[in-house]
Formats: C-alpha cells, structure tokens, sequence
C-alpha cells in the first residue's frame, strides 16, 4: 500500500520548544511592556508556520523551516518587531486535511496573529480557506497552483512563490529558443493533484499555441516510487521531448530511474527545487528547469543570506528556505509600517503594491488584485560533466526573466486568464 | 436497575464535562468534538471486535466511506442541507457494509482480519487516486454546515452539543443491543462459535448483522468528522487511521462497554499534550499499544476494573461445587416434556462417510423409538462420533439420510437441525468457559424462542426464560452455582453443564 | 505493436515480483512456523534501507548487500526472543495487533533517528543504463535484483527441502507437538527462521533504496504488497508464495498499462477474489487456529 506517512501533530526540532520560546518572549515582552506604556501590547507576535515535513516535499519542508527560523531569529535579534518578539510555530502539516485542522488550532488555540507557510498546493487550498473563514491573514509561500491565485483566490490569502503559468513562461522562452517545441511531440508526467493538474493545463496551452503535439500526458499519483510502468509507456511513445509536470520528490525518482534505464529522449520540466535537484544526483539530470531563486545569485543581500545559512545550517540554502525567509521580513516590514498586527491594515498595505527588497536584483510588490507577489524568475540547466567541483554545484542558472527592461508582470497571468474575484 | 442504565449516565456526565474540562487546560470545543467523534466510532469497532471476537483491522473504510458519502451527497444532491446528507451517509454504509459482510464473513478467524485490511487499503488507493470522485489528495472541500433551526452548527459549542447529543443517542442504541438477546449472542459467538451454533443460532446471520450495525456507527461517526472539519479526505481511511482506532479500543478496554470512549479520550489527551513536548508522540502512544496488549490486554477499564476488586473484594467462595442445593427425585421441567409421539423418532439409513481414502462411517443404519434409550458401543475408531457428527450436522454424509420425526434433517446445517428438535452434547466438554452457568444454559433456552433476534429489548424482560432457566438448573442439581464461572467447574460440573445446555435446546 | 508493450509492461511487472518475493516469502517463513503474521516485517525493510544508508558510507554498496541483513538479523533476535516468543500460544489476533502496533513503533522511531524527510540514496554508476533482450527492455539494476532474489529463493529452497534443519522446521510447521514429543527443542529453530525471514525483508531494503527514496513510512507501504502476496499465495507455502509474487506483479503491471491509477486497486481485487474463491490461497494448507 502507498500510504502518507500519518502523524497528524509533530513539532520539529528546528523550532525551539514552545514552552521555552514562550518563556523568553513573555519576559522580554513583559520587560519591554514596563518600559513602553499605553499602545504597546506586551508578548509575542504569534506566527502560525505550517510546512509539509514528511512525504514527497517532506525535504523541502525542512529547508523552509530552516529559513523562516533564521529571519526569526535575526528580527527577533535586532528588537523584535514593534518592540515584540516574533515567535514562529512550525508544524508538519502533513496532508490538506491535518493541515487545516492545525491551522484550525493554531487560530482558536495557540492564537496566532497570522498563517505562514505551506508548499503543497492541496494545503496552502485548505488552509486558505481556514484563514478566510477566520479573518486571518495567509501568506502562502511555496503553493504554485494558478488557481489559488484565480478561482479559489479570497482576500485574506497572499502568494509569493511564482505560479505555475511564469514556471512554464520561463521555461517555454528558453525551450523556444532552442528548438525543441514546434513540430516536436512531447511526452508528459504530471503529479496527479492539484498542482499537477493545473500545470499540466497551463503546460498544455503552451504547447498548443508553439506547435508542439502532446502525444501522451500520465498522471502520477504523489507516493508513487516505481516509475518503471511509465518509462515502458514512454518507450511506446517515442516521442521527441519529455516534459515533466511532477513535484517534490516524484521528480528526483523519475529522474533517478530514468537514468537507471538509460532512455534517450531529452528530460526538461516545469517545476523543479533546486533541494529536489540535488537529490536526483549529479550525472541523473539534465535539460531546462524554472526556478525562483538560487544560490549562486550575486546581488549583495543573496550573498549575504547564503553565506549565513551555511554558517548556521552546515548547508546551502534552497530555494524553500530563502522565500520563507524574505517572506517573514515582509510581513515585518508590513507589521513596522502600519505599526499594527491588525489584519485588515496589512492587507492594505500589500494591497497598495508596496515594495519589497528580495535579495534579487529588482525590488518586488504584490498584485492588487490577485494578490500575487510580481518578482523575478530563472531558467537553468546542467553543467557538462567534469566543470564543476561540489555536487551542489552541477546545475547553471540563466538570467533573471523578466529581463530587467521589461515590466515584471511580463510572464504573469493576464486578467483574461484569471478568474480570481475577491 | 440503576446498575443496567449506569453507561449511559457515565455517558451523559461525561459529554457535559468534557468540554469545560478541555477548554479549562487551554484546548478547544473543535478538540472534544473529535474526542466524541472517536470514541462513536470505537464503539462502533468495538461491537464487532470486543463483544462478537471479530477483529477489524480496516475500520477506517467505514469511516472513510461514511464521510465520502455524506461529503458527495451534499456536494452534488442536497446542497443546502445537513440531515440529508447524514441519512444518506448512514444508509449507504449500511448498504454497503451488508453486501461487503456478506462476502467476507465467510472466513473466520485470521483471514477474516486480513481480508479487512485489504479492504481498507483498497479504499485507501479509490480515495486517494480516483481523483474525479474523491478529490484524491485533496480531498473534497467546500463542504458546509447549516443552521437547524435556531442553532447555528457553524458556532464550535453548538456542533459539540448536537454531537454529543448524537453521541449518547447511539450510545443509548448500543447499550439495548448490548444488553439484548441478539446482543448475548454475539458473546456466545465470540466465547465459543461452534457451540453456539449446535445450540441453534444461525451465527453467519447474527455475524452479519454485528458487522452491519458496527460498520455504519463507525461510518456514521466519520460523517460527522466531515462536517467538523468540512473536507473529507483520504486521510480518514488509512489503515495507520484503522490501527489508531484499534489502539483506542485495546487500551481503553475492548470488554467493557465504555472501555473504547475511554480509550478514544487517552489517545487524544495523548496527542495533545505530548504533541507540545516531543515531536515523536505516536512514538509513545505506539509503546503504551504495544504495552497493553502484553501485559494488559483488558486494557485501562481491566485495571480499573481490577483495582475496584482490590478495593472491594468479592465474598470469598469455597469450591464451586459446594454451593449446590441437590433436589432428589425432581421430576423433568414441564417445558421439556415434549408431546408424546410414538414411533420412530430418529432414524439413520445407509449413512456413510469418508475422509479422504479412510471411510469413517460406511452404511450405518440407526433407528431409535419414542422413549427409549440407545446405546451404541464400539471399538475406538469405530466411527461412533463421527456418526454422532453426521446426525447432529456438524458433517455432511457422503451418502444416506437421517430422518427426524420423518422429516429430513440430513444435509441441513447444525443450527437448524437444533431448530428441528435435536439436541447433542460433546464428548469433549464444549461449554463457554467464559460465561456463568447460568448464562450457558439460558442461551440455549433462549435460541428456542421466538425474540432470539430482537436487539433492542432487555434479556431481563424475559421472565420467561429465565423461569424455565432456573427450573433447568434446579432439575440438574446445579441451583445456588449461578454465577459460577464455565471455566471454574470440576470436570464433573462441567459434563452437568454441557448435558444442560443440550437440554435446554428443548429437543 | 501494442500488444509488444503490454507484454513488456507484464514482463516489468515480474522483474517487480522478484523484489516482492524477497519480503512475501520472509513473512511466510515467520508465519509457517511461528505462526504469526508479523505485521512489522515492512519495519524491518525499512530499517534495511535506512541502516544501508550508513553502511555504504562505510564499506560501498557491495559489501552492504551482505553486511546490511547480517545487522538487522541481529535485530531480529531480539525481536523474537523479547516479544514474538510471548504469542506464539495465544490468540492469533494478539499478535496481529502487537506486531501492527511495533511496526507504528519502529515508523516512529525511524522518524526520531533518521529525520521525517526523505533521504536520498544512489546507486552505483556500474549499475545504471539498460539491457536489451530482444524487443524488451531491462535496466540492468532490476536484472541484479532479480538475480539476486533467485539465489536467495534456490537458497531457502534448498535449506528447507534438503537439509535436517530444514526437515525439523517444516515437522514442526505441521506438529510442533509431535516435535517436541520426539525429543527436538524447536525454539532455537523458529529462532532461526525468524532470522532468517527479518533479513531477507532488510536485503529488499537494501536492494531497492537506490531506486526509489528513504523515508519513513516505506515500511508501512511495502507491507501490504507483501501480505497481499502471502494470502494469495497461502499462508504457509513456499511455492504459492513464488506463484502469488508472480501473478501480482503480473496483473499489477498490466493494469498499470491500461489505468496506471488503478494499478494499486487491483492488487486488493485480486487478493479478495482469491480468498472468496479459495480462503488458503493458491496453494495454502489448512491451519486449524487460524480459522
């Protein structure tokens, strides 16, 4: 039986215990309530931060742990935020289900000030429909479903992560400029949930309108770990190109497997983490991937952050881990210019496309009205063998899209494409 | 009287408290609702493992199913509605449940329970990757709760006061199944199958019904769970999910009625409050399971039950035996006096039977009068109690026929030959050692009358019954033994008691 | 031209059969003589994989493929002394549901030891790329997997079938009484068995990690291909354990062809027309306690 890994409630190690961080805040708030009178509210700001640890993104999970706590900690380091500590509540969410009955809890229990977090596209669903239901602010961080920022989209939930259409645009520009879509047929693997479905749909559309053939599109259930059915598929297809539409970890089994078997057709895709690519291994991987963010950006802040997190977490940071920590920035940034933890006033601020600094080349702000975070994405590819000396080092990241003289929201959907009504 | 309906006080007091004990520890009304949620659908598990032996290890289906159904009813049917959907829920388990028991209790024992876990497996993968019906992963979301009347369920306290209410009304159920003759016998299947069977309870049907009625509690309870959290997702039918209700009922007592609330209550205060200090809760909940099943497999009502004896220790018996109260010369209970009929009452012809190359039987013919006594002698290996077998129906013959009052018995199972007016003790003292004597022997009084399918009266009501069980008793020598246990007799207590027991079929 | 490929897909499915049998027939071995189902065998797989992890880091992946199952073995001691050995005369279901409750012990503390995220594992470059044999396509790792689960299979064959402690074991399937009676302790065998059983699970774990990912509950995942196996084949008997392993991965693989979402579904199915139409399986013998 494939079966998710069910342990409904779990704290991570990498959250100080509760008790002991409630401990510091309610005395360091409590010190600064003596000093500051009236307006200021003593204790902690309570973050409710929901990430999946187990399962297929369970490795990502662990980096966007490690990457909401480093901000934390720097934030809470430098004062706090208005004078208050942050204090973040991470927990496995596990599946959609669990997920929405922790951020059920955290709301009513723990009460939580705000939602953070969540890569899977199936939970970031429920627990924006909690945060709704709750009046409470939802920052979505790593879901890249189109239609959280379209039809299921509502006002309290805001999305950071690139959504599945920019993925395939920044991809499909550099597939174009190869060669590798008109008149090619394409086979396609998609993880059969609703971030796979919606790239494939999206994925689709591309194809259509470049004169590509989709000769064949597999949905792949997520706890899927033989790949050997589809490859036979894929043998019987002889097609062209192979694009892969799956997430998390499916795609380092598929890649792994695939190099396993030795086909020869070119392997590129639309969604790939750079902590996903490492896994499949050097010499595994190889074609166009998207991505969000990487390590070898020079802009000064990226370096910066990723030089401390090596230094604190003995890794290089991915992708998870340095959106989770600019996102808990901008929302002090938000928290420090309303000077409010009121709901209504952050929406406000987001909502007036603020700008925010990323770490990357270009300032980023919120879509009004979508609600979707307009930023920078990059194509990359695999270094030949032989070129390069860490393992984490294998992959070659392009130019940031949209190219600086273009507007932002170049790749984004267009108000004809989004049906997102709040 | 007060001691029979005491559950269900037990039940009331502690669904008015559990709530403000929650909230008064810093936990939610949305926590004791799901606290109550488990424990309905322990119970449920519970009739089918603790009372009837039948170990489900894919409970979780139900629950599943239960939830699925109630989700989709309400998504593409009855969409403003709650109670709509609920009842279709419940019918649709039950439906479901009579047409997947009445294939899988074929098989007893061990085969039974793996068959039950395939079944939730199987359920697992339609829920997880049909993704067009089931949502897959995702689960089907969008589900609403409604007003009824001037309640609104949407408000936390009133969906757990509606599921408690819900609770306790099913709880109520339970304890008149429990405690009726349909409820007794399913203990007497659980303490000792085939006897029940040669007492003349048609089990398969009894099994059946059992797991009927356990599957849509359980599929009831997940019903409700989908409203609590509206989605209804694959999580709810893991076999991980079957092994934690399981646990619930081992640990809070799978032989007392309210062990399994009990145990739903452990598991959840469990993950609650250990879930802030260590990330590896089921970790330890899964020792504490593996604890109890060695060294306690009655679990947290058995130690209650066993401190309450220390406490107050039961009087102190001598020898079972002893307590008898021996009448000479009482005539046979007027109930067993069957009408005279002269002539042949039992009669065999050509009965054969063989057992692979060995012939058992071979051609026995047998004819017994109306009053008279018949001895049949022979050698070992002569094929006495196989013949014994054959005519009483735990065989079928090869060949040949057995006629009872001139009616065929032959070929008809072991229950209706019971039925018919034929009665057989055991060579090998086959009683429940579980039960009291007593209740051995008003079992098999009991299958004799018209109400041994009612669920819903008490065994009590049945005055009589129990006059002709204790007239039985008196006429056996066994009066003033009562309560004294199967297992405790001396070898010749129990002969007395197995005789009885095949007396009391009324033959 | 389709017909080749669904021949192949079938073919795929055998090669994955082989690694099936590998756990199926441990679990059947700990059955046939202890008498139980031990639902924590799946733990023992995942511990293989997981301990392997460790070991290549040592020794390199050809030495782990021996070392590894020695390990767990070990293990598996402690395991039948300290807690199979307390059921082997009580009621089946207690020992269902203590060996289901370790093996939700075993998933935890998996979690504890080695982190809730999956874990990467390679393979050996020599291994990778594909064999052709004919119109069918191998990768030649599966190949080696297959290879190896046929040495070990004509291994137990022959330990069971050819040798004194074999003929001690399947007497004391039949009448452990008997056994006893004749003057043979058979619980240094049933030791052995347990052993034995538990280390073939941890060589799967071996074999398949670097195919697909470490992680936790893998062991849960894998147990109910291994008991679906075991029952169709028959609790108890080593050739219907071969022909289940088999048909499984057969009928498995042609699913997977036509409906590649249900091709999990159809296991259950299978398994469920199997025990209707014959409760002890293909080629299972009657048990008395079990039904």
């Amino acid at each position: 039986m494939d079966q998710h890994d069910h342990t409904p409630e779990s704290t991570p190690e990498v959250s100080a215990s509760r008790r002991q961080l409630l401990a510091t805040g309610l005395a360091l708030g409590g010190s600064m309530a003596v000093s500051m009178p009236l307006w200021a509210q003593s204790g902690p700001i309570k973050i409710g931060h929901l990430t999946p640890m187990t399962g297929f993104l369970g490795a990502l999970g662990e980096y966007a742990a490690q990457g909401i706590k480093m901000a934390a900690d720097e934030i809470n380091a430098s004062g706090g935020v208005l004078g208050r500590q942050l204090e973040v509540l991470t927990e496995d969410s596990v599946n959609p289900q669990v997920a929405a009955t922790k951020a059920q809890r955290m709301i009513e229990r723990d009460q939580v000030a705000f939602l953070m977090g969540e890569i899977s596209s199936a939970s970031a669903l429920t627990i924006s429909q909690v945060a709704a239901r709750n009046k409470k602010l939802f920052m979505s961080i790593g879901a890249r479903s189109d239609v959280l920022r379209g039809k299921d989209c509502n006002r309290y939930t805001f999305h950071v992560d690139i959504p599945v259409t920019v993925m395939v645009n920044a991809v499909g520009q550099a597939l174009l400029r190869d060669n590798m879509v008109r008149g090619k047929r394409i086979f396609s693997l998609t993880a059969d949930y609703l971030f796979g479905h919606d790239l494939s749909k999206v994925a689709r559309k591309f194809w259509a309108n470049n004169g590509g053939t989709l000769v064949g599109d597999e949905l792949v259930p997520t706890d899927a770990t033989d790949f050997s059915p589809y490859l036979v598929k894929i043998r019987q297809a002889r097609p062209d190109l192979i694009a892969s539409n799956l997430a998390g970890n499916q795609v380092t089994n598929f890649v792994k497997q695939y190099a396993e078997f030795g086909l020869p057709y070119p392997v590129v895709g639309f969604n790939l983490n750079t902590a996903d690519a490492w896994a499949a291994g050097e010499g595994n991987l190889g074609g166009i991937w998207p991505t969000v963010w990487h390590h070898e950006l020079q802009t000064p802040g990226s370096k910066a952050f990723v030089a401390n997190f090596i230094k604190r977490f003995n890794r290089v940071p991915e992708n998870h881990a340095w959106i989770e920590y600019v996102s808990l920035r901008m929302l002090a940034q938000a928290i420090n210019a309303t000077k409010s933890v009121d709901t209504d006033k952050i929406i406000a601020y987001f909502e007036s496309e603020a700008e925010f600094d990323i770490l990357k080349g270009r300032k980023a702000y919120f879509r009004s009205w979508d609600h979707q975070l307009m930023q920078e994405a990059y194509p990359f590819t695999v270094k030949p063998k032989g070129t390069y000396k860490e393992k984490w080092d294998f992959l070659k990241f392009g130019e940031a899209v949209p190219a600086p003289n273009q507007p932002l929201d170049l790749l984004a959907t267009t108000k004809e494409e989004n049906t997102c009504k709040m | 009287m007060k001691h029979k309906h005491r559950p269900l006080l037990i039940a009331a007091a502690a669904l008015v408290a559990l709530p403000l004990v929650f909230t008064s520890i810093g936990l939610t009304y949305d926590a004791a609702t799901v606290v109550v949620i488990l424990a309905l659908a322990a119970m449920g598990l519970n009739l089918l493992v603790g009372y009837t032996g039948l170990v489900s290890f894919g409970h979780s289906a139900w629950f599943g199913i239960g939830g699925y159904a109630a989700a989709l009813a309400q998504l593409h049917w009855f969409r403003d509605q709650m109670l709509m959907p609920f009842l279709f829920a419940i019918v649709f388990t039950a439906v479901l449940s009579l047409a997947v028991g009445f294939v899988i209790l074929r098989r007893r024992g061990v085969y039974f329970s793996l068959l039950t876990l395939a079944l939730c497996a199987l359920t697992f993968a339609i829920s997880f990757r049909w993704t067009s019906l089931t949502g897959g992963e995702g689960g089907l979301g969008g589900i609403e709760r409604f007003s009824f009347g001037p309640f609104d369920l949407n408000q936390h306290a009133t969906y757990y006061a509606m599921t408690a209410l819900v609770a306790w009304l099913v709880v109520f159920l339970l304890l008149r199944i429990v405690r009726s003759p349909f409820g007794h016998v399913l203990v007497a299947i659980r303490e000792n199958t085939q006897r029940a069977t040669f007492q003349g309870y048609p089990i398969d049907r009894y099994k059946l019904v059992a797991f009927v009625l356990s599957a849509t509690i359980t599929g009831l309870a997940g019903a409700l769970m989908v409203y609590l959290h509206r989605l209804a997702a694959a999580e709810s039918t893991t076999v991980a999910f079957s092994g934690e209700l399981l646990a619930m009922v081992v640990i809070g007592g799978m032989h007392h009625f309210l062990g399994p609330a009990l145990g739903a209550l452990f598991y959840a205060l469990f993950r609650e409050l250990f879930s802030i200090y260590t990330d590896n809760w089921l970790l330890w909940f899964g020792l504490v399971f593996v604890g109890f099943i060695i060294f306690s497999p009655q679990g947290l009502a058995g130690i209650w039950a066993k401190l309450r004896a220390r406490w107050n220790p039961p009087p102190t018996d001598s020898a079972a035996m002893s307590k008898r109260k021996i009448y000479e010369g009482l005539p046979l209970p007027e109930f067993l006096r069957p009408q005279s009929r002269p002539g042949v009452v039992l009669e065999a012809q050509n009965l054969s039977k063989h057992f692979g190359g060995i012939r058992a039987v071979e051609r026995n013919h047998l004819s017994v009068e109306a009053g008279q006594v018949h001895a049949l002698i022979g050698p070992n290996g002569a094929g006495k109690t196989t013949t014994f077998n054959l005519i009483s129906g735990m065989f079928e013959p090869d060949e040949g026929e057995v006629r009872l009052h001139g009616r065929v018995i032959s070929g008809q199972s072991a229950d209706r030959i019971c039925q018919q007016g034929l009665a057989r003790s055991f060579q090998i003292t086959n009683l429940f050692k579980g039960l009291t004597i007593y209740e051995n022997l008003r079992l098999s009084l009991q299958a004799r009358h018209a109400d041994r399918f009612n669920f819903w009266r008490d065994v009590d009501d049945y005055a009589d019954i129990h006059a002709e069980t204790r007239e039985l008793m008196k006429f056996l020598g066994l009066e003033g033994m009562e309560q004294v246990g199967g297992a405790d007799l001396s070898y010749g207590g129990q002969r007395l008691v197995d005789l009885g027991i095949a007396l009391g079929s009324k033959p | 031209m389709e017909f080749i490929f669904l021949l192949e897909q079938a073919v795929n499915g055998l090669v994955l059969s082989g690694y099936y049998l590998l756990l199926a027939l441990g679990l059947s071995l700990i059955f046939s003589v202890g008498g139980i189902v031990n639902l924590a065998h799946g733990a023992f797989y995942a511990i293989g994989a997981y301990l392997s992890l460790e070991v290549i880091q040592v020794t390199g992946f050809a030495s782990s493929i021996f070392i590894t199952p020695v390990l767990v073995g070990l293990l598996g001691i402690l395991f039948e002394r300290f807690l199979l050995r307390r059921f082997y005369n009580a009621d089946p279901i207690l020992s269902l549901l203590v060996t289901f409750g370790l093996a939700m012990v075993a998933e935890q503390a998996l979690r504890m030891i080695w982190g809730a995220a999956p874990l990467p594992s390679n393979m050996p470059p020599e291994f990778k790329g594909n064999v052709m044999l004919g119109e069918f396509m191998f990768s030649k790792y599966r190949l080696f997997i297959l290879g190896v689960v046929i040495v070990v299979l004509s291994g137990i064959w022959v330990l069971l079938n050819k040798t004194a402690f074999g003929r001690v074991v399947r007497a004391g399937v039949q009448r452990p009484d008997m056994v006893a009676v004749l003057g043979i302790r058979l619980q240094p065998y049933m030791t052995a068995i347990v052993v034995l059983g538990v280390a073939t699970a941890a060589l799967g774990g071996v074999l398949f990690g670097p195919i697909a990912i470490v992680h936790p509950a893998m062991g849960t995942e894998i147990m109910t291909v291994a008991f679906v196996v075991v029952v169709i084949g028959g609790l108890g008997s080593f050739w219907g354990v071969v022909l289940a392993a088999l048909l499984v991965g057969v009928v498995r693989g042609i699913t997977i062809h036509f409906q590649p979402a249900a091709g999990e579904a159809s296991m259950y199915i299978l398994m469920f027309i199997v025990l209707l139409l014959r409760p002890r399986g293909l080629l299972g013998e009657r048990i008395e306690r079990f039904e």
